[in-house]
């Protein structure tokens, strides 16, 4: 599903040039439950935002479905956020003025999704992940936990083939962070969508099933559980 | 989707209420100014239009020029009017003549009431006159009314005035004691915007009533009292009757028998509509206004708008940290950049809406005060034309736009990468634009601010200004054709004889003021055959001592020479200059030669030279002058068409009260009225007065929006360094050093803003100051007026920053650093 050779990313500061990455080799399949895990300033949330589309490469390749993302302008990236990618992020990054309704249906008014079949969806969403009570609620009436599963459920609601997660449950306690990763596994086995995320934890890592370590932004180990 | 924006700008709109508040107030206020101007201006443009056929009507006007002379008069000869209907009946439908006795006050009477008033609206016209102008009768018909000598037609007003509730048509108004009219007509009320006020008409043939002695009254072709309008027939181009004209100024004009050599005449035509705006002349009807401050007005309202617009797109802006993250989620989302832009220009459109429907209410609640401002009733209905509406809106999206897009664009530019992980985005480019518009938006309060300063200062000037005579004791009296002029030395008698009085005299004309008049006056040194034309008014004795005026050389006229009348004339010192001479005494005995209007030629010789007074108001240098006796028969007594009394400092009361029991004593027929000088003399000046007064409104406004903006902006940047305050503080800092961090900043703006706008205003001044030959010393003036203002709108920034500055230095630095 994603195709990344030898993927340069820099910044040049005066005489200097400061690698992010560098020549980053990275095969990941359909289905696959994948955590980035290495210290701060290691690269990892350049490395997710690179396969998100959010950020480019300055130098290397890389295949979404097999077409070169390299080539995308602007709107043909935002044609593939509304289709193939859902987003998670550690500080949930919700619409503070929308409710929990409508920060959910959102991605679909992007998507110009009819007005009675958005409603079931949001409907379905919300039963789903069990905050139907909350739906008419602005953010900031809702826990960490309660606005990182609205966070999820937003990735959700456009079926993604893939969702990145930065740091899902870096700002959540543990109660919590295991209901998220519950939720991620189940979406992964049954529905077979494709999960990347960055954490710093092991025991987050390990509802994955492969582990990419990341260090001065290359990678040090793949998979480096698998071998135990 | 449409839905999700208007409930996210609605929400975002109520969660920052101070900045939405700010934002939404300074729109209003701007687009109210705006609204204000437009009406008064679409007002002052619309004058006349309201006759149906205004696109057809012309006045026409004559230029009469010699050698050293040139006259622009609105008003034309009797026979113009019906010679040009006779000689193109192709080119003119119908033409009307005005004419009102060359007088401005008119005594009606109806005697069986025994009531009477003075009335400056009346003239004789032609019967066409309801076929031409959009009159309409309310009492009898258009083809009637003026159909026979001495008929009137008196307008609604006028009618309940003078009968009460009774029936007038038929019944008598006598005018003057002369004529008898028949009222046949009653007519709506002349609309305001009109060059012209009409209260009174009376058929033009009742004029060989009042001129029954002399019926070939109208044969003169230099004699031009009437005002001349044609209906030009439909398709007609006034130019092209205009170029057939010199055949009518060939064989009437010069063929006259009474033409002075050397003098051209020519005509032209003015579209009626073009009349309040754009004709000066001599003898207008009325005092009309100049397109000049309309367009200065204009420029303001734009001005004011662009104000209120930078206001709107610095606080979004600076506020887009607050929308950043909004902004990177809905394009992980899958929003196109473009749907952002509409989403924050529609928001955009919905402050405007709401900002114009407050200005609208801002409109209908000032119009009443901004009329009595500019001195005009105005008012505003939302339904009176079809286009009020669209227009309306059209102005909200254009507001909307020219406010909104840059905060769109600038928006929309997000990138989630950026904003999603946390870190401040805080453009350079946009805090440096943000600055630029700040420094803008001070300029212009500054150049309104100086502009207000400058023209207040002048009028200031004018106003205390020596005028070389006493204006302050004087009152005045309207004597003209009546019977005080008539027995004015029986009058000045009785009126001396209280103590209160210490003088009294007759004049021509009012000395100060804007009207004056040239004659063929020559001075025998010149030759005979000169026809220069000099500044000459005739008073009585004793003009010397009621004005104070300097005498220095010679004598006054005087009662002991009794040949005065005959043959002595006053000079003022610029007359010297003209006849080169250099000592006042030399000339004593200079011969001058009159050229009255009856014929034949007077020679007058300087008895006394006069010190330099404005005999003419400030608007004109001083020109050289003559000054000579009313002769004390019947006509020329009519040369006293004002008396001016010098009354004794203290209470006027009794003596006002004195002057008024002589008057009646001597002038049953008309009411007394009196002005006092000064008061009459500052009338030249109302429009001066009403630039300076909407100026000081408009600079108050501009002012006001800025500081609103400054105070979103210093609010704003304050919350932003609440962090580096804090550290601060605790490092040490006092609460005067935070003060001063948070206004550096806008303040280095704000001296910016007076450094541009300084060189500015001070060629607007130069240029406007121009049009006074009496200013104010510019070059000492101007520093301290940029000084005063740039200190005066310093104050209010800091005032304004201070609010939030000190907010901001008081908190507790713990709190401060801990929310980061």
């Amino acid at each position: 599903m994603i195709k990344l050779r030898n993927i340069d990313r820099y910044i040049d500061k005066r005489l200097q040039r400061n690698f992010i990455l560098k020549g980053i080799d990275l095969d990941i399949a359909e289905g696959d439950f994948i955590s980035i895990m290495g210290p701060s300033g290691a690269g990892k949330s350049t490395l997710l935002n690179i396969i998100g589309f959010l950020d480019d490469a300055n130098e290397g390749e890389y295949y979404f479905l097999d077409e070169p993302v390299h080539g995308l302008n602007e709107k043909q990236k935002s044609e593939y956020h509304r289709s193939y990618i859902g987003f998670v992020f550690q500080a949930y990054h919700l619409i503070d003025e929308l409710t929990v309704y409508e920060n959910i249906e959102m991605p679909l008014l992007y998507r110009k999704v009819k007005g009675s079949q958005r409603k079931s969806m949001v409907a379905d969403m919300l039963d789903r992940f069990n905050i139907v009570a909350k739906k008419d609620l602005f953010p900031n009436q809702l826990s960490g936990g309660q606005q990182q599963l609205v966070g999820v459920a937003r990735a959700l609601i456009g079926s993604p083939k893939l969702i990145l997660a930065d740091e899902p449950t870096g700002n959540l306690h543990s109660d919590q962070s295991k209901e998220i990763m519950e939720t991620f596994k189940k979406l992964n086995k049954e529905d077979g969508v494709t999960i990347i995320q960055v954490t710093h934890s092991d025991e987050m890592a390990s509802y994955g099933d492969r582990i990419i370590n990341l260090q001065d932004g290359a990678v040090t180990e793949n998979n480096p559980y698998e071998e135990e | 989707m449409f839905k999700n924006y208007i409930k996210i700008a609605i929400r975002n709109l109520l969660k920052n209420k101070a900045y939405s508040l700010i934002n939404i107030l300074g729109l209003s206020i701007g687009l109210a100014t705006s609204l204000l101007i437009l009406l008064y201006v679409v007002n002052e443009w619309s004058y006349d239009l309201f006759h149906s056929k205004s696109e057809r009507l012309f006045r026409v006007v004559q230029t009469m020029e010699s050698e050293t002379n040139v006259e622009e008069d609105a008003t034309t000869p009797f026979l113009l009017g019906p010679v040009l209907d006779a000689e193109f009946p192709d080119l003119i439908e119908k033409s009307v003549r005005f004419y009102n006795l060359q007088e401005n006050s008119h005594t009606f009477r109806n005697k069986q009431k025994g009531v009477s008033f003075k009335e400056s609206n009346f003239y004789f016209v032609d019967s066409t006159f309801f076929s031409v102008f959009s009159a309409e009768l309310l009492r009898g018909s258009p083809t009637e009314v003026l159909k026979n000598p001495g008929s009137l037609v008196i307008s609604e007003e006028l009618s309940e005035k003078y009968f009460g509730n009774e029936d007038p048509v038929g019944k008598i108004l006598n005018y003057k004691g002369v004529i008898d009219f028949t009222v046949t007509g009653v007519m709506k009320p002349w609309p305001d915007r009109s060059h012209m006020e009409v209260d009174l008409i009376a058929s033009f043939s009742s004029l060989n009533q009042i001129y029954s002695a002399d019926q070939e009254y109208d044969q003169n072709w230099l004699w031009n009292p009437i005002w001349t309008y044609l209906l030009l027939e439909e398709g007609i181009d006034a130019t092209d009757l205009e170029a057939q004209l010199s055949a009518v100024e060939e064989n009437y004009f010069y063929a006259y028998s009474g033409w002075p050599v050397g003098e051209t005449i020519s005509l032209s035509l003015q579209p009626i509509s073009d009349i309040h705006l754009y004709s000066d002349l001599n003898q207008e009807m009325e005092v009309n206004s100049s397109d000049l401050y309309l367009y200065i007005l204009l420029v303001v309202a734009g001005f004011i708008l662009i104000i209120a617009c930078i206001n709107f797109m610095n606080l979004s802006t600076a506020r887009s940290l607050e929308r950043s993250r909004e902004v990177g989620m809905r394009k992980v989302l899958g929003g196109y950049r473009k749907q952002l832009f509409y989403q924050f220009i529609g928001e955009s459109f919905l402050i405007c809406l709401i900002a114009i429907v407050i200005g609208l209410l801002l409109v209908f609640a000032s119009l009443p005060y901004f009329g009595e401002m500019v001195g005009i009733e105005l008012s505003l209905n939302l339904f009176s034309h079809f286009a009020i509406i669209p227009g309306l809106l059209l102005l909200t999206v254009f507001v909307g736009l020219f406010a909104g897009s840059y905060p769109a664009i600038y928006l929309s530019s997000f990138e989630p990468v950026d904003v999603l992980k946390g870190s401040a985005v805080q453009g350079k480019k946009s805090a440096l634009f943000r600055k630029m518009l700040v420094t803008f938006q001070f300029t212009l309060s500054i150049v309104l601010i100086i502009g207000t300063a400058v023209i207040y200062k002048q009028i200031q000037f004018i106003q205390n200004k020596d005028l070389g005579f006493d204006e302050s004791s004087v009152v005045l009296l309207p004597t003209k054709q009546n019977l005080v002029a008539w027995e004015f030395e029986t009058f000045k008698e009785k009126v001396l004889s209280f103590s209160q009085i210490e003088s009294i005299t007759g004049l021509s004309k009012i000395i100060g003021s804007e009207k004056q008049e040239n004659y063929h006056v020559v001075p025998e040194k010149f030759g005979e055959s000169n026809d220069e034309l000099n500044l000459a008014f005739h008073t009585t004795h004793d003009l010397v001592e009621t004005f104070d005026l300097k005498l220095i050389a010679g004598r006054s006229f005087s009662k002991d020479f009794a040949t005065d009348a005959e043959q002595a004339v006053l000079i003022n010192r610029k007359m010297l200059e003209k006849l080169e001479l250099n000592n006042p005494d030399e000339a004593l005995g200079e011969v001058f030669y009159f050229y009255p209007k009856d014929g034949g030629r007077k020679a007058k010789s300087v008895i006394g030279v006069l010190e330099d007074f404005n005999y003419a108001s400030l608007k004109k240098e001083i020109e050289p002058l003559t000054i000579s006796l009313v002769e004390g028969t019947i006509p020329f007594l009519g040369y006293i068409e004002h008396t001016a009394v010098e009354i004794a400092p203290g209470n006027p009361k009794e003596a006002l009260a004195h002057i008024e029991k002589v008057w009646k004593e001597v002038n049953p027929i008309d009411p007394f009225e009196f002005q006092f000088l000064d008061d009459r003399l500052a009338q030249i000046y109302e429009t001066e007065k009403t630039m300076s007064t909407l100026s000081l409104a408009f600079s108050i406004l501009c002012i006001l929006i800025a500081s609103l903006g400054l105070l979103g902006l210093a609010s704003y940047s304050a919350q932003l360094k609440e962090k580096e305050i804090g550290i601060r503080k605790s490092l040490g800092a006092s609460v005067t050093d935070i003060v001063k961090l948070l206004s550096k900043d806008f303040l280095t703006l704000i001296a910016i803003a007076n450094l541009i706008a300084w060189p500015l205003t001070y060629i607007i001044a130069q240029n406007w100051l121009e049009n006074f030959p009496y200013r104010f010393d510019i070059t000492f003036t101007l520093p301290i007026i940029f000084i005063g203002s740039g200190i005066f709108i310093m104050i209010i920034a800091l005032a304004t920053i201070s609010y939030h500055a000190l907010k901001a230095a008081l908190v507790n630095p713990v709190d401060a650093i801990q929310n980061n």
